[in-house]
């Protein structure tokens, strides 16, 4: 791929790009803490197409679980607050709707699903009342057609007996099983955008290829588009079409995954990626290093000037140090956030 | 039980009574049920399975924060089973252990040089100046500066935390280490550094150890033998290579087949995605507690619990239907 700055997308992307179902632009989220004012969210922009898994990746504190309560219009106020930007779906501004409106929304077109499946439902109300209510409030069907959409919904998760599962409460369903349920909830009104924040960061991985599968599946059967936020590259690897890396509450590279993974842009992926254990790639035990990335990622309340990866990163310079880099964005290509993404050498996987 | 073997553990087992509260059927946890392996000197063990499998339980009994319902532990030669917590004192010079949370591990109120120091008096090692000496030297050794030790623990960065643990575990230079989690709590970039630390001081200081872990990757990578559980039992152990190479019991496979690649051209391998839970270990399954799940049970394996039998070259595993060399 050419390395130029051009605003022209290359010509391997294919002709007919799908349509855009969601765009965020400069979003900016504060919270207010006794340090200071922090930006979990400074500037950033992605669009989500329609039927692609847009995966947004980043670590503890990269603003990636803060990003998709904004765009819920889910941040407590106080302490935070969206200081700017937009988020667009389906020709509206979703930062400048009212509750009212955006809870129309919310599990009716935009659906979300959390890490903890056992936090996110009411322990005292059984499965099947918490089915029915959203199906209910969003599509007016009556309470015997909602119990039957219910259980063709759990049907489709691969619950096994449905129809007395649902007289069931929470503490009765294993956390794999709770987790189809939460995917069934937010999939029963058909929405165009499913929010997944670490949808299986709580799971045993024998369960987790299970739930990623079912993910898949109902992206291929309904043609939903799905946002996965994870800090696992494994399950980015796994699902993602594109790739969005946050880091310190930037975005800082993005692009289509296998780009992602073969030829990093920013140093930080690159670095992240080498500090993976690969299973199936170790010689002997203490052979082989894996790669560090000196340093902690900076409070948001105290950031250094220039790059915000620049006390980490190798490649830095005194440019890194005293200029922000700016996103070099390409449209629909592979783009990043450094003064010397052409410095990187293409692969990782040249070393292994 | 060969001469050298730092730790062994034969037949050991822990059952928990699990109350009958509100809701909730009363009936006995078989946590651990009949585990047995040899840890070398200078060896790293892995043991890796799915929550509930009992991994985390027998670190504990090792470190007698459980007491064993049957078996022994034998830490050079001398069963720890059935001593009393005042009599293992003296042993805790030889078995360390590092866990997975740095946060709650550290008594908040110590400063840094306080907690890793703390040990040397309770072993009478050292006092004084040479106490101070021996920590400022344990500091350097994990990466952190001797001129932290003033500080308290909230002052730390996760990964410095868990340095501070590994330094408080190694400052009585003892010869096994049980690492439960030691990285899971750990963002990646972070996690790399303490897994590089570990090795190498493995390796500098000739420790044995157990490590604990649910990340098939991260075992892998640290360690030269590796034991599979699954609700309570060793299913297959055997060196790193055979485990990873050529693992023979469907549930091994099963699991790496499992772990999500950083590498999208893997997509299109070969996977085997498993039915349904993990079954309750107050009720397991008759026969091997595996059939349930496995793609491969035929009658035998739903009436007769296999053993860990041995294959050759150190490898043993339980089960009936030994895997051809190629997933089918």
């Amino acid at each position: 791929m050419s390395a130029t700055k051009s605003i022209e997308a290359p010509n391997d992307e294919p002709a007919t790009r799908p349509a855009p179902v969601l765009e965020v632009r400069d979003l900016c989220t504060e919270f207010r803490t006794k340090a200071g004012v922090g930006r979990a969210v400074d500037g950033v922009s992605f669009t989500l197409h329609e039927g692609e898994i847009l995966a947004i990746v980043g670590e503890s504190g990269s603003g990636k679980s803060v990003t998709s309560l904004s765009i819920m219009g889910l941040i407590p106020d106080p302490p935070g607050r969206i200081a700017g930007g937009s988020v667009t779906y389906g020709g509206r501004d979703l930062t400048r709707l009212d509750e009212k409106a955006l809870q129309k929304l919310r599990g009716n077109e935009i659906a979300m699903i959390f890490q903890e499946p056992m936090t996110s439902l009411n322990p005292v109300l059984s499965i099947g009342r918490q089915m029915t209510e959203g199906i209910r409030q969003h599509t007016g069907m009556s309470e015997a057609e909602a119990r039957k959409h219910a259980v063709e919904m759990m049907r489709r998760v691969s619950i096994p007996a449905p129809e007395k599962r649902l007289g069931e409460y929470p503490h009765q369903f294993s956390g794999g099983m709770l987790q189809r349920i939460m995917i069934a909830i937010a999939m029963s009104c058909s929405p165009r955008v499913l929010i997944a924040d670490e949808p299986t960061t709580a799971l045993d991985v024998t369960i987790q290829a299970q739930i990623l599968e079912l993910m898949r599946d109902l992206r291929a059967t309904t043609g939903a588009s799905i946002m996965l936020i994870t800090h696992d590259m494994g399950v980015v690897a796994e699902m993602a079409d594109r790739v969005v890396v946050m880091y310190a509450g930037r975005k800082v590279e993005e692009g289509r995954v296998e780009d992602i993974f073969a030829r990093p842009r920013h140093p930080y992926t690159r670095g992240l990626l080498a500090a993976l254990p690969v299973l199936g790639t170790a010689g002997e035990v203490g052979g082989t290093q894996l790669n560090e990335i000196p340093g902690v990622v900076p409070a948001l309340t105290d950031l250094p000037n220039g790059c915000r990866f620049s006390d980490r990163c190798a490649l830095s310079t005194d440019k890194c140090l005293a200029e922000d880099p700016p996103f070099a964005d390409r449209v629909g290509a592979h783009s990043a956030a450094c003064w010397h993404s052409d410095r990187l050498a293409p692969t990782m996987e040249a070393t292994s | 039980m060969t001469a050298g073997t730092i730790l062994s553990v034969r037949d050991l087992r822990k059952s928990f009574d699990v109350g009958g509260g509100l809701l909730r059927k009363s009936g006995t946890l078989q946590a651990v049920g009949g585990v047995s392996f040899d840890i070398g000197p200078g060896e790293t063990l892995g043991l890796v399975g799915e929550s509930g499998c009992g991994k985390s339980t027998v670190g504990k009994l090792i470190m007698k924060l459980h007491h064993p319902s049957d078996g022994a532990i034998f830490l050079r030669g001398v069963n720890i089973a059935g001593l009393s917590r005042r009599a293992m004192t003296p042993m805790w010079r030889k078995v360390q252990t590092i866990f997975q949370d740095p946060y709650s591990s550290l008594n908040p109120r110590m400063s840094a040089g306080a907690i890793v120091g703390e040990a040397l008096t309770i072993h009478r090692i050292a006092s004084g100046a040479e106490k101070t000496r021996r920590v400022a030297e344990i500091f350097e050794k994990v990466g952190l500066r001797a001129d932290q030790m003033g500080r308290f623990p909230h002052e730390f960065s996760g990964g410095q935390r868990q340095r501070l643990s590994i330094a408080r575990a190694l400052i009585v230079e003892p010869e096994l280490i049980v690492a439960d989690e030691p990285v899971s709590a750990l963002d990646v970039s972070i996690q790399a550094s303490v897994i590089n630390l570990l090795i190498r001081l493995q390796k500098e200081m000739g420790l044995s150890m157990l490590f604990i872990s649910h990340d098939m990757s991260v075992v892998e990578h640290v360690s030269h033998r590796v034991a599979v559980m699954y609700l309570g039992r060793i299913v297959e152990i055997g060196s790193r290579r055979r485990i990873f190479g050529d693992p023979q019991h469907p549930y091994t496979r099963a699991l790496l087949s499992a772990v999500p690649v950083a590498d999208p051209a893997a997509r299109r391998r070969e996977r085997i995605v498993l039915k349904g839970d993990v079954p309750s270990p107050i009720d397991p399954p008759p026969g091997c507690h595996f059939q349930t799940r496995c793609p491969f049970a035929q009658d035998i394996c739903r009436k007769v619990l296999p053993d860990l039998l041995p294959t050759g070259g150190g490898h043993k595993v339980a089960c009936h239907v030994r895997m051809p060399d190629a997933v089918a």
